[in-house]
């Protein structure tokens, strides 16, 4: 078993981490580090537990952006008044992950961390264009989020950095965000396909930035922002939004998994990115759907 | 009640009283859920060593060598166990198995799947025996494998067994081994009349293929064993988590060469079985270990491995139907290839069951069924909630709805047309007693608001959404031997001395209440003990939906022969023939005169009695024809009906369940709570089993042994309405299991409900949304 660090301040982390070298693994809800280890899939010589650290758990709703502790547990941002209120369709993604078992003890920074393709709060945030806060001894660095997911279960963390928090910009009022979770097995399973939408909109019938996020076929949350650049200043309407979809599904190249094949979830990629448009700009509701 | 004695062997009637018919809860039900109940899982003895298994990464692998000396010096390591040490003069047998003894307690000279031990580690922790797991060195030649049925029956296939295996000495009087050879393990057949005759003049013909995939139980508790081998009294002691305390004894004591009575096998409650636990698992490897250790061993079987343990037959079942035009079906034609992987388990018994069920509660006058259980290079195979029904429910109703398709007609008046009677006979020859069908599938069909002209419909959102039904027949264990016995102490206590398992489905529970009405005591009086093979006595198995039946007539026996014995005390103190004294809620008392009464404390005092015994058996008979497949398949037959209401998104190919409805012929409900609770865990199998479960297998090895590769049905997947129904007769009546009826028909209803919705037929189990959109698309 490996020798277990448990510290109690950031600054304590930050100082196991540096000393750590590249056999230190951190461990904050432990719902991915412990399945890996048990799955022989990670050896760490030492564990730095952060369930003590009780600095980075937070939810600061302010006045352009919203902060999230990394340490904040999935199930307090599913359950946090004020963060429903300024992005509910993160709040109610969150509520989708998994069960409440899970929920209750995965944290938000640990689930960026664990960079798992077929993952919804990667997908949401990315369409939301959050940044992340990454402290070492060394300094600080902000990120954003799709720069900081690099590949499978990859990221640009350094050995002796700490995601420390989530920043995410708050939408114009007018804004559309939605997120579509498809899953083709049971109810507390992963994302086959998840589709995150962001559609900027001022007081005009016109739309704004537009981002969609795609989660469970690639490596990290799949966006074509040529195709969604498009849009901007467009009137987006039903054939506007099939066209993205079917953009969508000409360029994305999934992997096969047990929740589908790569043709399977190209085609329902394209008709899942569709939808969560129309969604995005008929619903006078923001939120997430689970499919 | 009525009051004498049943001298016969077979099972008994009763009717609703102070507690049968009552929905008393599951009496340890608080301990299951505060963490309390002692499992096998919680066994501490002294000295007591930690096990884990090596196992083999090949599918097929002729062993080499194994050098074990490594693990051998790893501090903390007590013992390792491999093939070398089978060769000393007081070892062990090296196989095993309840039919055929071809299972090897840890492989010799070759490997039959991905995942067969070839060595065992006793350690002081389960961390030392895991670590000394790496240092065990085996060099394997890697030989060419068979994975599905069809490249085990292709010709020249590489054989899983070079030599024919040894059938047991002393085997079950059911199963006939017949047609082994190549890779097919067995065979059962069944000839009705003349297939080919009828075929041919038949109006029309339906001739498919249908799938079922391997599945695994996934019981929350996994498999444990706890075994102790003192050398020097030669006695071998079990604890262990198996539905069959007297299957593990005797395999035990022939794999050791030791009397029954040296063999104790004891069994806390379970945290399911479902079938995985039946006949000895995990017991072999373990006391072999234990025996070599000179400590007790105790190995809890990591989730991962269970995946690898034991699974549902992946069934291959092509069947042809012959009908008139008018709906009158005249044959049917099967085969039936259930891959059984490396070891024949109880495989050969399976496929008989599995074989003969193809026929479905249908008058069919020709019928040939043939039934193969097939080695592969895969985890072996066998007992699963459902016995082989869920399989040839799955292919015979969905062929029935593809009949009714072809003819023009209503499915649910094409079954009703051919839907077997009381007093006709089954395609084995035997008259079914009891027929309780036409009423089964007219409630399942008026569940779902079933008309004639039920067309699928298209909702607001653009799902489709359609309605299935089904209906099955599924056999228990025959013959079978169940014996009870019952003591009730001079306090006016009760203990019922059972060997039925308690596993959560709630058995103790019920035979508590059978006790006390038989005897006359509150429910509360009456405590069940933990089979125990030393002295309690002796059952066949907790399986096949059998105990409340078989186990609940011998206990209601053997309490009915205690009441007879307290009446007869009490007699001659309340001056009254015995006849005339009824016991109720635990006092003795002459009829009609309730003021002349005595407690049975009183009783037993003034008698000077310590305690009154009784026992109780029910014992039933029946067999096959190994050639014809003409006798007696089951003591009584359990009837079971489905519907589904599904929708289906066109998008995305999903399958969403809107409506579940089961029903089962019950006779007397004991407990009606834990009855429908056990209607319900079937439901949500069936649902699972349809939709989401699938073992899928890369060149022979399990790709998903895990709970988030492997998806089974979770709360949040419920139906919004999920009703379930039990069909009750009045007055004294047989009781009939519960345990698995509803499961097969759940899944060939979605099977037809999906159908319906969707316009074209998926014949492959699970129905994910991407074989259901490639049906659609035509993809």
């Amino acid at each position: 078993m490996p020798r277990l660090l448990r510290p109690e301040t950031l600054s304590e982390t930050l100082r196991a981490l540096a000393d750590g070298g590249d056999d230190t693994k951190l461990v904050a809800g432990g719902t991915a580090v412990m399945l890996m280890m048990r799955a022989g899939l990670l050896f760490p010589e030492q564990l730095v537990a952060l369930e003590h650290v009780r600095e980075l758990d937070y939810v600061a709703v302010e006045h352009d952006t919203v902060r999230l502790g990394a340490l904040t547990s999935l199930r307090e941002l599913e359950r946090s008044a004020p963060l429903a209120a300024a992005l509910p369709t993160l709040a109610g993604a969150v509520a989708l992950v998994a069960n409440h078992r899970v929920r209750g003890r995965a944290t938000i920074g640990g689930c960026l961390c664990e960079a798992d393709y077929a993952s919804d709060p990667p997908a949401v945030l990315a369409s939301l264009g959050a940044r992340v806060r990454l402290k070492s001894l060394r300094g600080e660095r902000e990120v954003p989020l799709t720069e900081f997911l690099v590949g499978y279960y990859e990221t640009v963390l350094a050995d002796d950095e700490l995601l420390t928090e989530v920043v995410i910009p708050r939408p114009p009022r007018a804004a559309r965000t939605t997120y579509l979770k498809y899953m083709s097995r049971s109810m507390e399973d992963r994302p086959c396909i998840g589709v995150a939408a962001y559609v900027g909109r001022d007081d005009s019938s016109r739309v704004g930035q537009v981002r969609v996020a795609v989660a469970g076929a690639t490596a990290t949350p799949f966006m074509l922002a040529e195709v969604t650049s498009m849009l901007d200043g467009a009137l987006l309407e039903v054939d506007g939004c099939r066209a993205v979809g079917e953009a969508y599904q000409q360029a994305i190249e999934p992997l096969s998994d047990v929740r589908g094949s790569a043709a399977y979830k190209r085609r329902v990629t394209g008709r899942l990115v569709t939808r969560a448009l129309e969604a995005a700009l008929s619903s006078p509701r923001n939120g997430a759907f689970r499919l | 009640m009525t009051g004498k004695p049943d001298d016969g062997r077979t099972s008994v009637a009763v009717a609703a009283g102070a507690a049968v018919g009552q929905s008393v809860d599951v009496l340890e039900a608080r301990s299951r859920v505060d963490g309390t109940i002692d499992f096998a899982l919680n066994a501490e003895i002294p000295h007591m060593t930690h096990a884990r298994l090596a196992r083999s990464p090949y599918a097929h692998a002729r062993i080499l060598s194994i050098d074990v000396s490594a693990a051998e010096k790893l501090p903390g390591v007590v013992a390792v166990l491999t093939a070398a040490d089978f060769e000393r003069p007081d070892a062990p047998a090296r196989h095993h198995g309840p039919v055929v003894r071809d299972q090897p307690v840890v492989c010799g000279t070759k490997v039959r799947f991905a995942g067969d031990p070839v060595a065992a580690v006793a350690a002081e922790t389960e961390e030392i025996a895991a670590a000394a797991l790496g240092l065990i060195e085996v060099v394997y030649d890697e030989l060419p494998k068979v994975t599905t049925v069809e490249e085990a029956l292709a010709g020249g296939a590489p054989l899983v067994h070079d030599r024919p295996p040894e059938a047991r000495d002393r085997g079950y009087s059911d199963i006939k081994l017949a047609g082994a050879g190549g890779n097919i393990c067995t065979r059962f057949q069944l000839r009705r009349g003349d297939v080919e005759a009828a075929l041919a003049e038949a109006e029309v013909v339906v001739d498919r293929t249908y799938f079922s995939p391997a599945v695994q139980h996934v019981t929350m508790e996994p498999h444990v064993v706890l075994a102790t081998y003192d050398g020097r009294k030669r006695e071998l002691t079990v604890l262990s988590s198996t539905q069959g305390p007297f299957a593990v004894r005797d395999a035990l004591s022939e794999m050791f060469g030791l009397p029954s009575s040296a063999v104790r096998v004891v069994v806390p409650p379970l945290g399911g079985g479902y079938g995985a636990k039946t006949y000895a698992k995990y017991e072999p490897i373990t006391a072999a270990l234990a025996w070599k250790a000179g400590r007790p061993v105790k190995l809890v079987l990591p989730r991962d491995e269970e995946f690898i343990s034991i699974t549902k037959h992946e069934a291959t079942i092509r069947m042809r139907t012959g009908a008139t035009r008018d709906g009158r079906l005249v044959a049917r034609d099967v085969e039936v290839f259930f891959n059984g992987g490396a070891y024949a388990d109880i495989s050969p018994r399976l496929i008989k069951n599995g074989g003969y069920s193809c026929v479905g509660p249908y008058d069919i006058p020709h019928v040939r069924v043939d039934s193969y259980a097939v080695y592969t290079n895969l985890p072996p195979a066998g007992a699963y909630r459902g016995y082989g029904v869920s399989q040839a429910a799955w292919a015979y109703e969905q062929q029935m709805d593809e009949l009714a398709e072809l003819l023009g007609m209503d499915p649910v008046e094409l079954r009703k047309r051919n839907l077997l009677t009381k007093g006709q006979d089954f395609a084995t020859g035997e008259t079914m007693h009891e027929a309780h069908w036409h009423q089964l599938l007219d409630k399942a069909a008026a569940a779902v608001e079933w008309s004639p002209d039920s067309k699928a419909a298209r909702s607001a959102e653009g799902r489709l959404s359609g309605k299935g039904v089904a209906v099955i027949l599924k056999s228990t264990i025959t013959p079978s031997t169940a014996h009870a016995a019952v003591r009730l102490d001079a306090d006016g206590a009760m203990q019922v001395f059972t060997s039925a398992v308690e596993m959560g489905q709630g058995a103790h529970t019920v035979l508590a209440q059978l006790a006390a009405d038989a005897v006359g005591i509150p429910v509360e009086r009456v405590h069940v003990t933990t089979p125990d093979t030393w002295y309690t006595p002796y059952d066949q198995t907790t399986s096949s939906s059998r105990t409340t039946r078989a186990m609940g007539g011998a206990v209601t026996k053997a309490a009915r022969v205690v009441r007879e014995r307290l009446r007869h005390l009490a007699s001659e103190l309340l001056e009254a023939d015995s006849g005339d004294l009824v016991v109720a809620d635990g006092l003795v008392s002459v009829a009609g005169v309730p003021s002349r009464s005595l407690s049975v404390a009183e009783v037993c005092y003034r008698t000077r009695t310590g305690s009154i015994s009784g026992d109780g058996e029910v014992v039933t008979s029946g067999g096959l024809d190994p050639e014809t497949g003409q006798g007696v398949a089951s003591d009584h037959w359990h009837q079971g009906a489905a519907s589904a209401e599904v929708e289906i998104d066109p998008a995305t190919g999903k399958v969403y369940v809107r409506k579940l409805y089961a029903v089962a012929h019950a006779g007397r409900v004991i407990n009606p709570k834990l009855a429908r609770l056990q209607m319900h865990g079937s439901a949500l199998f069936g649902m699972s089993h349809a939709l989401y479960e699938e073992l899928i297998y890369d060149n022979g090895v399990l790709t998903n042994p895990n709970l988030s590769e492997y998806s089974i049905v979770a709360m949040g997947d419920l139906p919004a309405r999920l009703e379930v129904e039990l069909l009750e007769e009045p007055g004294e009546a047989q009781i009939h299991g519960l345990g698995e009826t509803v499961l097969p028909p759940v899944i060939a209803a979605l099977g037809n409900a999906v159908a319906n919705a969707a316009g074209v037929r998926v014949r492959r189990l699970p129905m994910t949304p991407e074989r259901v959109l490639d049906a659609m698309e035509g993809t």
